[in-house]
């Protein structure tokens, strides 16, 4: 177990020392093809240029400090205070949360995106229900029901409420008639 | 006379539902319920798998170099109207899903079934017929009749063989339906009156004027959104699914839906070309609206079937996404995505029938830690959950990518739609999946639950291997769909 460690170790390390030269004073032969650039995207020769300004000298230490100061405090927590880690994490405060609980990314992205989808999930649902087929299919039948309801109750049987529809339609398309023929005029 | 296979293909499931009928009728009473009606459902399957076979040679013999609609077979009927049938590439293929799954439906229903068998199977033998006779009709007036006539059994087998809500679904099924075929009517005696002809070959080459193809094209339309369905003329699909016995919903899945893909292809693009490309942000909006909504829906529900049927909405989404981006990728892969789903979603059927036969229940609830139980079951459903959500190596993934490409094309935000419709599938299926098969097992009814039987293996390893074989060689499908998906985009731009 030890020595494929020991070989990642190694390749974590001087990998970047061993291949920076090829990948980057040469890169145009070492990448080939197999980064598609615009034939106006000049980014991997810029690197090797503007390394040397001073504006940019922060982006190439960065890592290496970095990487510093995570040794200098490893060493420091884990080698020569080994209770300092607990004694950390007893005392509790809101940074050690913070990292303990991942940045909260799991618990944002679940209040957000998963509740946010299923909250629509469950309208989307609902509105199938109460929308769509209130109006479509079940409003169009339940409107036939309705109106069939309706006519039916008309049909009373007695003579005099029939009489009444005639007369009553008969006085309606006379009017029509009369007023599509100018009126009295 | 040369021999007509085509009728044959099509009129052959009627011919073993009516022996069926008369046999039933003859020997009524003679022997034991139960061994006859097990010798009916025997007798229906012969009878799918000889259709089956047919086709098969159909198949074997169709020529995907050659130009043109192959087998072509017609006789004049009354006033210009003609019987006519053929096929291309995107049909035979679809005949083929068709006798390829009824066989499979009706091995699902031994054992399922148990009243009015007789009359279940003269359904399906007769829905059959009507099915490949959608895809073969090459007259619009057959194609009416034909598509038409497969609301009657469907809306049979929903209604006398359905769940307990089954009148309700059946009744919103054949509304929903009919409502949309009704615009077609008043479409194709428009058509017939003004080409004088209703040869979907001549059809194909008259010259609509643009007015016209835009309320053509909408009375289409409206017939074919709503089989399909798309949103928001979707909503009769989950009440039929959940109502239909397991069988019903694997023909509805599986090929019932195809036919408005196949509609659109066949009569939309090629005849109403300038209103198609009038409408296209019409239905990639629709289409885009379907994939989210019906994929946000799916991931809420409890019952496991209405989950798929909702997931089938969304699927569908990238089928009028793929026709309609009027690029020869895009065709292909909505051809190829009307294939593969009805592969997979009728194996999701069948998988939840496996489960239902036994619990008799689909919520999602009742189940949970099933692997340990039935180890067969678990690894068939992690297969057809995989290729719903469009795995590489499964023919999901070539139906998806494809349209999606195609569609890229054409719109940059409906294929970022679509792609958001790829990641919410992994959702809804991996999530059904884990409370399904995975976890601890919280019923006590499920400790003797027992693992696929041999007949339910012998209807899920086709399918299974139809969705692998698919995955990794698609130009299986390819090489006989190119002809037709040329043909429907030939007036359109880029064609």
């Amino acid at each position: 177990m030890l020595i494929p460690l020991a070989l990642l170790s190694l390749g974590a390390m001087f990998a970047g020392l061993i291949f920076y030269p090829q990948m980057f004073h040469h890169g145009d032969v070492f990448w080939g093809e197999a980064i598609y650039r615009a034939s106006d995207n000049h980014v991997i020769h810029k690197i090797d240029e503007i390394k040397h300004e001073a504006q940019y000298q922060w982006v190439f230490w960065a890592p290496l400090v970095v990487t510093i100061l995570g040794f200098l405090i490893a060493t420091f927590t884990y080698l020569f205070n080994r209770g300092f880690g607990k004694r950390l994490a007893d005392n509790g405060g809101p940074l050690h949360s913070l990292f303990e609980n991942k940045w909260y990314f799991d618990e944002i992205y679940n209040a957000t995106i998963i509740k946010g989808a299923a909250w629509l999930g469950d309208v989307f649902w609902k509105g199938d229900k109460k929308v769509i087929d209130r109006i479509g299919p079940d409003g169009v039948s339940g409107f036939v029901r309705w109106g069939s309801r309706r006519l039916s109750a008309m049909h009373t049987g007695y003579i005099y409420h029939y009489a009444f529809v005639i007369i009553g339609a008969a006085l309606i398309f006379g009017a029509i008639l009369f007023w599509r023929n100018g009126g009295a005029g | 006379m040369d021999f007509q296979i085509l009728s044959a293909i099509t009129f052959l499931p009627m011919a073993g539902a009516i022996l069926i009928l008369l046999v039933q009728a003859l020997t009524k009473g003679q022997s034991g319920q139960e061994s006859q009606d097990d010798r009916i459902l025997y007798a229906g399957l012969i009878f799918s798998v000889a259709t089956f076979l047919v086709s098969l040679v159909a198949f074997i013999g169709f020529d995907p170099d050659a130009n043109g609609y192959q087998f072509v077979e017609e006789m004049d009927w009354y006033g210009g109207i003609k019987y006519k049938l053929g096929v291309d590439g995107m049909s035979i293929l679809l005949v083929l899903l068709t006798t390829f799954l009824t066989p499979i439906a009706l091995l699902a229903s031994i054992g399922s079934i148990k009243h009015r068998v007789t009359e279940y199977v003269a359904a399906f033998l007769i829905l059959e017929t009507f099915m490949i006779g959608v895809f073969c009709a090459l007259d619009l007036v057959v194609f009416y009749v034909f598509f038409e006539a497969g609301l009657i059994p469907m809306f049979i087998i929903i209604g006398v063989w359905g769940g307990a809500d089954k009148i309700y679904a059946s009744f919103k099924f054949f509304l929903y339906t009919l409502l949309g075929s009704l615009f077609m009517l008043a479409a194709v005696v428009y058509m017939y009156l003004t080409a004088g002809t209703s040869d979907v070959v001549a059809l194909e080459t008259f010259e609509f004027a643009k007015g016209a193809q835009t309320w053509l094209w909408l009375a289409f339309f409206a017939s074919f959104a709503v089989k399909l369905p798309m949103w928001p003329v979707h909503t009769w699909l989950p009440d039929a699914h959940v109502q239909a016995p397991t069988a019903g919903s694997v023909i509805l899945a599986a090929v019932l839906l195809k036919m408005g893909g196949y509609g659109m292809l066949r009569f939309s693009l090629p005849m109403f070309p300038d209103a198609s490309v009038l409408f296209q942000p019409f239905v990639f909006t629709l289409s885009v609206i379907a994939i989210v909504y019906a994929s946000l829906v799916a991931w809420r529900q409890t019952d496991m079937k209405k989950l798929i049927a909702y997931s089938s909405v969304a699927h569908m989404g990238f089928v009028t996404l793929g026709i309609f981006s009027f690029t020869e990728i895009g065709v292909q892969g909505a051809v190829y995505q009307m294939i593969s789903h009805g592969l997979i979603s009728g194996a999701l059927f069948l998988i939840v029938g496996v489960v239902y036969d036994r619990m008799h229940t689909r919520e999602i609830a009742a189940y949970g830690g099933l692997v340990g139980r039935m180890p067969i079951y678990a690894a068939f459903f992690m297969l057809f959950t995989m290729a719903n959500v469009g795995l590489p190596g499964t023919s999901g993934f070539v139906g998806e990518i494809l349209t999606m490409v195609g569609t890229f094309h054409a719109s940059t935000w409906a294929a970022a739609g679509a792609a958001l419709g790829v990641i919410f599938s992994a959702i809804y299926m991996l999530t059904l999946y884990r409370r399904v098969v995975f976890g601890p097992m919280t019923n006590p009814a499920l400790e003797g639950i027992q693992d696929v039987s041999l007949k339910e293996l012998v209807c899920l390893t086709p399918l299974a291997i139809g969705t692998i074989i698919l995955g990794v060689m698609p130009q299986l499908i390819f090489d006989v769909t190119q002809g037709s998906t040329l043909h429907a985009l030939a007036k359109l731009v880029g064609g």
